[in-house]
């Protein structure tokens, strides 16, 4: 069985291909819209890399590279093909599915494949359930028809370098009426996504003053400060929130202060390894969730946490 | 905010579809704007009445929230009664101190009353202005002397060629800072007398202080410092020689007694709607706090004196809420569908019960919720006593005091002549 | 400009009730409501239209509550809605879906741009307005933060690690994300004028398609992620230090300090 992998993001690729050889492939091929020396990296950890050259195509259009990317497919023969869960991942993942006619499945937490073809774990109901999927009937069909699943990132220890894979270029012959007027890349630096630890404040927090407490606890702990939903969509404290429907964390540690435990903040939170909340409510149902629980009023608890994590 | 208690199922108060998306809108509205804001708006009024909540009241009237069962060629929503209801309610139930809910059920009980009795000229003036929120209009009826004794208002409205000249007192009337500040101004459905002594001597006007941004001459104003419901101003007006046209006279001359009977009978509607929208707030923090509060190692509710209590008070918060819709209802039927076999004062003891009733209950229990907190509820942090103070002002009276509830309830039963 | 929405009534997952015993979901008459993005899309298409003129017109697909969502859509000011619902449809996948959607598009006639909300409130699939895109051979732009339309069409869109600002011909397909506006709040006078407003029903039949899925979904759980549960209480002044300091102990053990 041949899995192929594609994902423009590094890590998520080298996460890719430990999903592949999981799944007891027999051949791991990985697909790349880049440079000759993308292609030559990839082929370090996968069989073959084939790769379209992206000066052809310029920068990330869904409908370009989805073509090009199909070009690559049509060129081996996958019949599992793993694309990288993000935004441009899931939008390649779909109109690849069209072209291809078989199904795609995204937001995949783990996979394997039976005699009854590929089936996979993925959430459910934006993220407050896990629902187990078949991806179409039968794996093995015709040829280039692979099943399309999308990996959340994180899920999968990124690979090491173990081959030595050959490279093919594979030419396309892409038009394209759209112009890409400019990409603004985002600042780096460690977010939600990427910390160790993230402290959340809930909507206990009274006062957006009172951010300045967590801020300290998160600067004690080396983590960085997110907040719910309601304190950034309906109080406008914060940009974007920790939850399902804004930013799923997995962090070491996940300190909630004051957070009730809404559903869909609990799902953007579950794959943390430790979970440890403060909240004055015995039956929040954050308490359900977490390793440890501390009650009482964080306007107490916590400064006494800063002053002894200090000492 | 989460919500902790769900809306009673009820197959004998029944919405429509469109009420309940109505319902869902304006909570969604509450949400966003009203309950994050609640409390600072009450303390930066307790500071200063002056500082009402301005833009509140224009994002409310945007939203549609005055005006509701006005007729949309005066600039209102074209809604049910019931509907003004449920608005009054939900608005309670995110700031409790009901200082928005209250500003919001004048501004719909007392322009659905002027559409009722007032010229067609007058409301096209007035209405649209109220209804996006850049015009207060309320009820002025109380004088120093008293409030009940609406028979004995002092307040003379003399004619003169096409004028109306006013001399006289009001005290305690809603909205007075409001027709200052807000955009185009506003006024009241008020009482004055016109003819001789008693009730058959009453008129009622569409009384505009201000209109189009400019004071007008011989209106004297003062503001109240109140205990609670800061967000909406109390306070009282003299009347020097202040002239009205005679087009503003609401209804006809010497009939104003029975006209604001009928508006106040409306008032009290919304009045009782926005007393358990605030209870209904308030029963939320006792669970919550039930929840998370231990005494002696103890569930404080594991205490039967607690439980018991709070179920009790469940049960009249149930009572009055249906007692609300009823009334409610009612008046839909009345001057919605005007259905022939009912007469405005079938709506009286209806009325007088939710009036009665209601505000009661939610000073009853803001009282017993603020024993169950203890301390902490005498701190000014807790916000609890904000829903105590303000709807302890509809016990006091405000639309009625509620002995006037238990008169006309004895009254209209009894007989009139038994009463005596 | 004519817009046409995909609008999906989704389960509203914050009150969905899971089954305590088996840990799947109770969905028989669960609440719905708008799928979040999607009320966004609609917002977005109607301030286009405010803008440049045109029509706002809408398709949601699924089991019959769906038409529940009408008035909602009215409500907020679009032209006409077109629904196709049908009981099987709760199980239907983002193929199904968007090919559902796309034959009713054809039947709704022409238009200059699609828009739908980047992913679903229950579903959380990311496909459909892509697949839709490449069904009907459209360019498409995913996650947009903002949107103008000119005879052409320049979407800002969020791709994670930058911001991607397309300039595209009409017609085009957009997603769009939670970020891109705040949707208005339907007042009471547009709720009642939609109740009395009309909308078109397709049946799967007169679209020709069958109801085939080809994903299988054959279990739904609630996740069970064990947690230690270790719980103290600090609300007692004099206690609180040695309450927190056993918590502060076992992070320690953990090694997470």
């Amino acid at each position: 069985m041949e899995v192929m992998v594609y994902s423009e993001n590094e890590k998520l690729f080298k996460e890719l291909v430990t999903a592949a050889v999981q799944l007891n492939a027999s051949k791991i091929t990985s697909a790349v819209i880049g440079s000759k020396e993308d292609a030559e990296k990839a082929a370090k950890y996968t069989d073959k890399a084939f790769f379209v050259d992206s000066s052809q195509l310029g920068e990330y259009k869904p409908k370009e590279y989805a073509e090009a990317l199909h070009s690559i497919v049509k060129a081996s023969d996958p019949q599992v093909l793993l694309i990288g869960g993000t935004h441009k991942g899931n939008a390649l993942a779909a109109i690849l599915s069209v072209k291809l006619g078989e199904p795609s499945v995204t937001e995949v937490s783990e996979l394997k494949v039976t005699e009854e073809g590929l089936i996979v774990l993925r959430s459910a109901f934006g993220g407050v359930a896990v629902a187990e999927v078949r991806v179409g009937r039968k794996l093995f069909t015709k040829v280039a028809s692979p099943k399309i699943a999308c990996v959340k990132p994180g899920f999968f220890t990124p690979a090491e370098e173990s081959k030595n894979g050959e490279v093919e270029k594979i030419n396309v012959d892409v038009k394209s009426s759209i112009e890409v007027l400019e990409v603004k890349k985002k600042e780096a630096g460690v977010g939600l996504e990427d910390a160790d630890v993230v402290v959340v404040a809930g909507r206990g927090v009274r006062k957006k003053e009172d951010l300045s407490l967590i801020e300290e606890l998160a600067k004690i702990l080396g983590g960085v400060v997110g907040v719910t939903r309601p304190l950034s969509a309906d109080l406008h404290w914060a940009p974007t929130w920790v939850g399902m429907s804004g930013i799923p964390i997995k962090p070491k540690l996940y300190v909630g202060i004051g957070v009730s435990g809404q559903i869909q903040h609990v799902a953007g939170i579950r794959n943390s390894k430790i979970i440890m909340v403060v909240n004055n409510d015995p039956k929040a149902p954050i308490f359900e969730h977490a390793d440890y629980g501390v009650i009482g009023d964080l306007y107490q608890v916590v400064p006494k946490l800063i002053e002894m994590l200090k000492s | 905010m989460e919500r902790i208690l769900e809306y009673p199922k009820d197959p004998i108060i029944t919405f429509s579809k469109e009420e309940e998306l109505f319902r869902q809108m304006v909570r969604e509205f509450c949400e966003k704007y009203i309950e994050p804001n609640w409390i600072e708006v009450d303390k930066a009024a307790e500071k200063d009445p002056m500082n009402m909540p301005l833009d509140l009241i224009k994002k409310m009237g945007q939203q549609g929230l005055f005006c509701i069962p006005c007729s949309e060629e005066y600039g209102g929503q074209g809604g049910t009664y019931t509907m003004a209801t449920i608005a009054t309610e939900e608005i309670a139930y995110s700031d409790p101190s009901v200082a928005l809910a209250v500003y919001a059920l004048l501004n719909n009980g007392w322009p659905f009353a002027l559409e009722l009795f007032g010229s067609e000229e007058v409301c096209q003036e007035i209405l649209p202005e109220v209804a996006r929120g850049n015009a207060f209009f309320g009820i002025a009826s109380t004088e120093p002397q008293g409030g009940s004794d609406v028979a004995g208002i002092r307040t003379t409205a003399t004619k003169k060629g096409d004028v109306y000249v006013f001399n006289g007192e009001k005290a305690y009337i809603s909205g007075v800072g409001e027709v200052q500040k807000l955009p185009w101004g506003g006024g009241w459905f008020l009482i004055a007398r016109t003819g001789g002594e008693g009730h058959q001597g009453l008129s009622a006007f569409a009384f505009l202080a201000r209109k189009n941004g400019e004071l007008k001459e011989g209106w004297n104003p003062t503001l109240y410092e109140d205990i609670g419901r800061h967000g909406l101003t109390t306070g009282g007006f003299i009347m020097n020689d202040f002239e009205l046209e005679a087009k503003y006279l609401i209804g006809e001359e010497n009939k104003g007694f029975y006209h604001v009977m009928e508006g106040f009978n409306l008032a009290r509607i919304v009045v009782a709607a926005a007393t358990i929208g605030a209870a209904r707030w308030l029963l939320e923090r006792a669970v919550e706090w039930f929840r998370s509060r231990k005494l002696f190692g103890r569930n404080i509710s594991s205490f039967q004196g607690v439980s018991f209590k709070f179920a009790e008070l469940y049960a009249r918060w149930e009572a009055a809420r249906y007692f609300v819709y009823r009334a409610s209802r009612l008046a839909d039927k009345i001057y919605m569908e005007k259905d022939p076999s009912l007469n405005p004062k079938d709506l009286n003891v209806p009325v007088a019960l939710a009036k009665n009733y209601g505000p009661e209950t939610c000073v009853d229990l803001a009282e017993e919720v603020m024993k169950w907190y203890g301390a902490y509820a005498f701190t000014k942090e807790a916000p609890i006593f904000r829903a105590w103070l303000g709807p302890f002002s509809y016990v006091i009276g405000a639309e009625g005091a509620q002995n006037i509830m238990k008169v006309i309830i004895a009254r209209d039963l009894i007989g009139k002549e038994f009463i005596r | 400009m004519d817009i046409i929405v995909c609008v999906k009534q989704s389960y509203d997952v914050q009150q969905l009730k899971f089954d305590p015993k088996t840990g799947e979901p109770m969905l028989a008459g669960a609440p719905r409501k708008m799928s979040d993005m999607d009320r966004r899309a609609l917002e977005e298409a109607l301030r286009i239209k405010e803008k440049v003129g045109g029509t706002v017109k809408t398709v949601s697909v699924g089991p019959p509550e769906t038409r529940d969502v009408v008035k909602e859509i009215y409500a907020m000011g679009a032209d006409e809605a077109f629904v196709v619902t049908d009981m099987k449809l709760d199980k239907a996948d983002s193929d199904l879906t968007a090919k559902i959607i796309v034959e009713a598009i054809k039947k709704i006639g022409n238009f200059d741009l699609i828009l739908a909300g980047a992913a679903s409130t229950d579903g959380y699939s990311w496909q459909i307005p892509a697949k839709v895109a490449a069904l009907l051979d459209l360019p498409f732009f995913p996650n947009a933060i903002s949107l103008s339309v000119n005879g052409e069409l320049v979407a800002e869109c969020d791709l994670g690690e930058a911001i991607y600002k397309y300039k595209a011909p009409l017609p085009s397909v957009v997603s769009v994300s939670l970020e891109i506006n705040e949707p208005r709040i339907p007042t009471l006078s547009a709720i009642l004028k939609a109740s009395r407003k009309q909308f078109t029903d397709f049946y799967i039949k007169d679209l020709g398609i069958d109801i085939v899925t080809e994903l299988e979904v054959r279990k739904v759980t609630m996740p069970k992620v064990e947690r230690k549960n270790m719980v103290v209480e600090a609300t007692d002044p004099s206690k609180m230090e040695d309450e927190i300091k056993k918590i502060l102990d076992e992070l320690r053990k953990e090694n997470i300090l």
